[in-house]
Formats: C-alpha cells, structure tokens, sequence
C-alpha cells in the first residue's frame, strides 16, 4: 500500500503548482480598504488669523486678496474711480451697518460699509488721494477688524504685500490718472 | 477664471471627497482631455487644506518617484497626469499607508491601478442638456454678454465641442471674436462654424494621449524646483529631435494614436509648423472672408509689411479711424521700434519708513528713471529696509534690466541678487530697488536666492491667436472690451502674463510705445482687455515658471483698433 502512495505524493505539489499557475477567478471590484487616520476636533474659531496676499487685473479692475479660510478681505480699484473693501467670513450672517477698520505701521483708519449679499461687510469710497493711502496702508500690512452688532468675526492679519503688492498698486495708480 | 462646476464636476469632487472621508486609500480620477481634471484636481487640493489636510499635489506623474520621500508627513497626495509615472513611483505611491492618494490620468491609468484597491471617478464631458446652462456660467465669468450669443449658436458649440469643456471655451470665445470682427451684435452658428474651422488650423496645444499609457516610465526629466508643497516637473520634450510638421486637424482635443514620449517629443515642432500653419491657414481665411463679404469694410487683413514699411508708417503717424480698414496695417513684426524683447521693465522703489532723506532720494530716482523711459512708481516707504542698497530681480531673463537699472541709479555697489518672494510671484520685468538708512543697520531680511550654475526650465512660448496679425478690428470691438486668446503648450492658473502696448493714434503726440495693458491672464488662455483709445497696438504673451524663475515671451503681434463711438 505504500507504494500505491507514492504518485499521489509526488502529483500533489504538482498539482498544487499548476493550480497557483491558473489565473485567478475575475472577482468583482476591489474593495476598499480603509486607511486609519486619527480623527481631527474642529479647531475652534480663532480670534486673529493671517492671510495671504493675491492680486489680478480683471477688465476695467486691479484686484486683490488678503485671504484665510476663515475670513478674506477683497479690495478692488475700479471701473472708473471706485474701490471697494469688502470682507467677506462663512458662516457669518452680515449686519445693517458695519464699520472696516485698520490698523497697520503706515496709520489706522476706519471705513462705514453695509452688509452685502454674500458679504459681511462692503464699503465703497472713491477712488481719490484718500483711497489711494487707505489701500498702500493695507499693503505695507497690519489687521483689519469688523466691526458689527451681533457678529463675531476673527481679526485678520493683512502681511506686508511685498514687491508683488507694490508692483500691482502700479494698476490703482493708473485707475486714478485717467 | 474659476471652473463653471456643472453636475458631472460637482457629482465627481464629491466622490473623491467621500473616498477621503471614508478613510479610502486610492481614488483615481479618469476622464478624456479637456474635461477639466486638472482644474478639478486644484479645487480638490483647496478643499483638503481648507480641512487642514497636509496635502502634496504633483502637476506631472514622471515627478513623482521620491516626492513622497521629501514629504513624509503628507496626508493627501494628489497626482496629475498619473498615467505618465513610471512603475516604482506608481507601486510606491499605491502602497503608501495612511495617506490618501488621488491619481488623475486618461481612461487607460484604469489598467494600471488595477492591482490596488482603488474607486473609479470619471469626470466625462457635459451632455448636451447641459451645455447651455455651462455656456451661459461661462460667459458671465468672462464678462462676455450672454444674450449676444443665439440659440442656434450655443446648439453648434455643444455640437462641435462634444460637451468637452476646454473645447467649449475656446469655441466660445473665438466665436464671439468672430462676431466682434464683423461687428455683428448676435454670436451666430455661422461664427461658431467659422471659429471652428480656424481652430482646427491650431496647433494640438495640450496633447494628451488616449491610446496607450507611459510605459516603460519615460525619462527622467530635469531637475524641478520645489515650491511649497508643490512640485512642478518640466514635460519631457525639451530636448526632443524635430519631427515633421503637424497637419491640420480635425476637431478634436486628442492626438493621433501613439505612444505618450512620441507624443510629447513631437510637441515643440509640431508647435512651430502648426504655428506656420495657423498664420498661413488665418491669413488666407481671412482674405477669402475679405473677398467674399464686401460689406464689411470693417474688417479687413492688410497687408504685411516689410520693418521698412512700418517704419515709413510710423513715420507718417498713425492713420485716422476712417482710413484704419483701408490702410496697409504692419505686419508681425517683433523687430518694431520701441518694442522690447524682455519683459516691460518696471521698478519697484522702496526706502526706510520715517526717514525722509531716503524718501526724497527715492522720488529723484523715481523721476531719473521715467526720464530714461524706464517706468517707476511712486516709492513705498518700509518698515524692514535692507542695511544697504538692493537691487532684486525675480526672473531670470531680468538680470540684465537690473544691471542696467542699477546703472542708472547710481547702485554700483549694489549687485543685482534673484529676489526671494514669499507669496505671489511678481510679474516678469520686475525690478525692486531697495534704498536703506545712510549708516543705520537694518533688519535682518529673506535672504537672495541662490544662482543656480544650470539655470532651470524655459517654459515654450505661447502662440497668440486673437487677434490675429495685422488684424484691424472695429469700434465695437473696442467698446465691449478685446478678448485675447492664445495657445499655452502648459494651460494652467497663473501660466501667462499678457502685455499690450499703445503703438500710437489718432490726437495722440509721437512718442515711444507705452503700456496699454501688463497683467497675469486671468484664465489659462485667455484675457478681456478694455482698450480705450483708438489706434495702434502690439500684444504677446509671457509664459512663466514661477518655480524655475523663467519666461518666455511670444512674438509681437499687432492690431489695429478703430475709434470708439461717439
């Protein structure tokens, strides 16, 4: 009987190796494995965050951004001899009357504004001597606040605008020469 | 300009966003060229760090192997054109632990991935239902008018376009150029059909392949610059040998069947013939449109002209608007007089806060420097002044203007260094000059870059489109504002400068050419420039590497804008 026993030991790795050659069954989509990742806390809503600058030239417009995810400041030079200040903050219902205020190494100044669609807080000044010093202030850096009933609204760090923000301010000049 | 986030965008960023909440290890994103994958891939990058996602995005697959290495905290590791990795960066990408990885690529990157978990986005082009709402986001983006453009014509443009967004744009836009060039008030079918026929005389700008995926991995490419968190790798055709001249194509964002390097190495020539082509295939169009339709003396293609005859134009001062459709224009001529080859110098003039000597230096240099035609702004006072002059530049290609500002201004001591900045690249041609205290120690400040002996990758030149050479455009078109548009071999956010010069016009003193318009493009390939006055310009396009601190400007091209209405 032994020997009766010897080509079945012998087949049985072959068989075994001609199975693993054989292409495996199609299965379905490969299921997803998921990854372990520490869950996060939502951080709570800080008191000052630092933005950072953008600028563009859109038409008629000279363009820029001081932005963080929790609140951004929108400046925009024209058409024609306008600027706009607007801040903008989710989650933030906006308020009748607002007040923008600044305060940097160049000065301190406040502007009045409105609660915009989409906007805690808009203010539209001409575009004179004024404006022109309210926007090279915010671009030599500093914080603007919002200040409205009932809203809470972080203080936004505006940093120095660099050599891009003073080559843009090239834009809002010729706005105010035409 | 934002994506227009029609329903297969947004379905497609919330499935890659649920595969992340789920804890997901690999979502790939596949589509067809010009759907809008790499835009999307941007916006998903902004979501993950909006969550505080440590998050490392790629901008070409063949830069991948040993990104991850650099950045081991990564947490989201985002891959465009994955289907060009090599074999290793793909296995040590998938395997990767507890980091979440999105691979975009053509449908063929689906073969590929298939040996790791994985789930599937595709992002496909708009079904013709959506066309129309897309069209009418796209134009209100671009500040083009919406009820300008008939129903007739947005059926054609879904038509042609396949639904394929990128195709849409640029249709749209070239479209509405026709119209403006005929001075029609609607954008008909008839404009889509002609915008079509010339844009299949383009040049494949952005070829992707659709037939088989990078393998074996292509060459290693040239050493990239590290931005951020992002790095950019050059594509891989620098160096290719010419290949024959690509031929007019049909409609259609996909290349000729064949392997991705082949694809990719044919680039640079077949973006030089088909530049050839383009010109040629323009200028025969727009003389047979000339012949064909007399009654739109508007528009008309001059004749070219040799740099002697547009001397001897400049020379008799500019035409008056009435004679603009009837007076030979100049040619495409780089070589005018006044036009730079570099980019439009402008200084930047700085000096320490409070101290007014250095203030009143700063308005003389200012002055000496417009007086040498050199454009200088009034100077910005600065808390953090260098202890002593500087003089920065921030592209490569303005070394020499530095050198030369610094001549001017009396800087010898001050050597021209490449500028350190921290956020927003400065547009090319910038040039800061920094004044310090006489004798005061300043701030410690970001230190210069350090110049490297192998200068890092010259992006290609973009091909300007519209208007074309020699183009002489209406008052209609200068009262609702000149859409350029352009080919961009590498089409991304911030990829572009455009420059527009005032060459001269009707009432206005013979002088050197001036700056009409300077601005990073708000699209990839594409600007609306509102141009005032009426007369002669001269426009190109920059393309710029914020990471290798290069550009590369395209020819001058010049047009001729008539008066604007009473």
């Amino acid at each position: 009987m032994v020997f009766l026993r010897w080509p079945a030991f012998i087949a049985l790795p072959a068989i075994l190796a001609l199975a693993a050659c054989q292409s495996a069954p199609p299965a379905g989509p490969p299921a997803s494995r998921p990854v372990t990742r520490a869950a996060r806390p939502s951080p709570p809503t800080p008191s000052r965050v630092e933005g950072a600058w953008s600028f563009g030239v859109a038409g008629d417009r000279c363009t820029a951004q001081v932005a963080h995810r929790e609140a951004t400041l929108g400046i925009t030079a024209g058409p024609g001899r306008t600027v706009t200040l607007s801040v903008g903050a989710p989650g933030r219902r906006s308020a009748r009357s607002t007040r923008i205020a600044f305060r940097g190494d160049e000065g301190a100044w406040e502007a009045q504004g409105r609660g915009g669609a989409g906007r805690l807080a808009l203010a539209t000044m001409p575009l004179d001597e004024a404006a022109e010093g309210r926007i090279r202030d915010l671009l030599g850096g500093g914080t603007v606040t919002v200040q409205a009933q009932g809203v809470e609204v972080p203080a936004l760090g505006v940093p120095d605008a660099g050599v891009s923000g003073r080559d843009w301010y090239g834009c809002v000049s010729r706005l105010a020469e035409r | 300009m934002e994506p227009v986030p029609h329903a297969g965008w947004t379905a497609a960023r919330d499935a890659v966003l649920q595969a992340f909440a789920k804890g997901e290890h690999i979502a790939a994103l596949l589509g067809p060229a010009g759907v809008g994958k790499t835009l999307l891939l941007r916006e998903l990058e902004a979501a993950l760090r909006a969550r505080s996602i440590r998050v490392l995005r790629l901008d070409h697959g063949d830069g991948a192997e040993g990104a991850l290495e650099a950045a081991p905290d990564t947490e989201a590791l985002l891959i465009d054109e994955a289907d060009r990795m090599g074999e290793a960066a793909l296995e040590e990408a998938a395997e990767r632990r507890g980091c979440f990885t999105v691979l975009v690529g053509l449908p063929v990157l689906a073969r590929r991935i298939a040996p790791w978990p994985h789930r599937v986005v595709e992002l496909l082009p708009l079904p013709a239902a959506e066309v129309p709402s897309y069209l009418a986001a796209r134009m209100a983006g671009t500040g083009l008018r919406g009820t300008r453009l008939t129903e007739e014509a947005g059926v054609e443009l879904a038509g042609l376009s396949g639904g394929t967004p990128r195709l849409l744009n640029t249709l749209l836009a070239m479209a509405f150029h026709e119209a403006d060039m005929t001075d029609a008030v609607e954008v008909r079918a008839e404009h889509v059909r002609d915008a079509a026929a010339l844009r299949a005389e383009m040049p494949e700008r952005n070829p992707a392949p659709e037939t088989a995926p990078a393998e074996p991995a292509p060459p290693d490419p040239p050493p990239c610059r590290e931005t951020g968190t992002t790095l950019r790798a050059p594509p891989a055709a620098e160096a290719s040998p010419p290949a024959s001249p690509a031929s007019p194509r049909t409609l259609s964002l996909a290349v000729a069947p064949g392997t991705a390097s082949q694809a990719r190495s044919r680039r640079p020539a077949a973006i030089l013939a088909g530049t050839a082509l383009l010109l040629l295939g323009g200028l025969a169009w727009l003389e047979w449109r000339k012949q064909a339709d007399t009654t739109s003396p508007e528009v008309v293609l001059p004749r070219a002209a040799t740099p002697a005859a547009e001397a001897e134009r400049r020379a008799e001062g500019p035409a008056p608007p009435a004679a603009v459709s009837s007076k030979p224009a100049m040619a495409e001529a780089a070589q005018a007089p006044g036009l730079p080859d570099g980019a439009l110098v402008r200084v930047v003039i700085t000096y320490p806060r409070g101290v007014a000597e250095a203030g009143r230096r700063g308005a003389a240099l200012s002055a000496a420097l417009g007086q040498a035609g050199v454009s200088a702004g009034a100077p910005f006072p600065v808390s953090r002044p260098p202890t002593g002059p500087e003089v920065s530049y921030f592209f490569r290609e303005d070394r020499d203007a530095a050198l030369r500002v610094r001549g001017m201004g009396g800087l010898e001591g001050a050597l021209p260094v490449l500028g350190n900045t921290a956020g927003t690249a400065p547009r090319p041609g910038t040039i800061e000059v920094a004044l310090s205290t006489p004798g005061a120690t300043g701030e410690e400040r970001d230190g210069p870059l350090p110049e490297d002996a192998a200068p890092g990758w010259a992006p290609p030149p973009a091909v300007p489109v519209y208007p074309p050479a020699g183009a002489a455009l209406t008052a209609g078109a200068a009262s609702r504002g000149l859409l350029m548009t352009w080919a961009a071999t590498e089409a991304r956010p911030g990829c572009c400068f455009v420059e527009v010069m005032f060459l001269g016009g009707p009432g206005t003193p013979d002088g050197p050419p001036r700056e009409a318009f300077a601005a990073y493009a708000e699209a990839p390939e594409q600007q609306l420039v509102q141009l005032p006055a009426a007369g002669s310009y001269a426009w190109r396009v920059l393309t710029v590497s914020a990471a290798a601190r290069r550009y590369t400007a395209s020819p001058w091209r010049h047009f001729v804008l008539g008066a604007a209405p009473s």
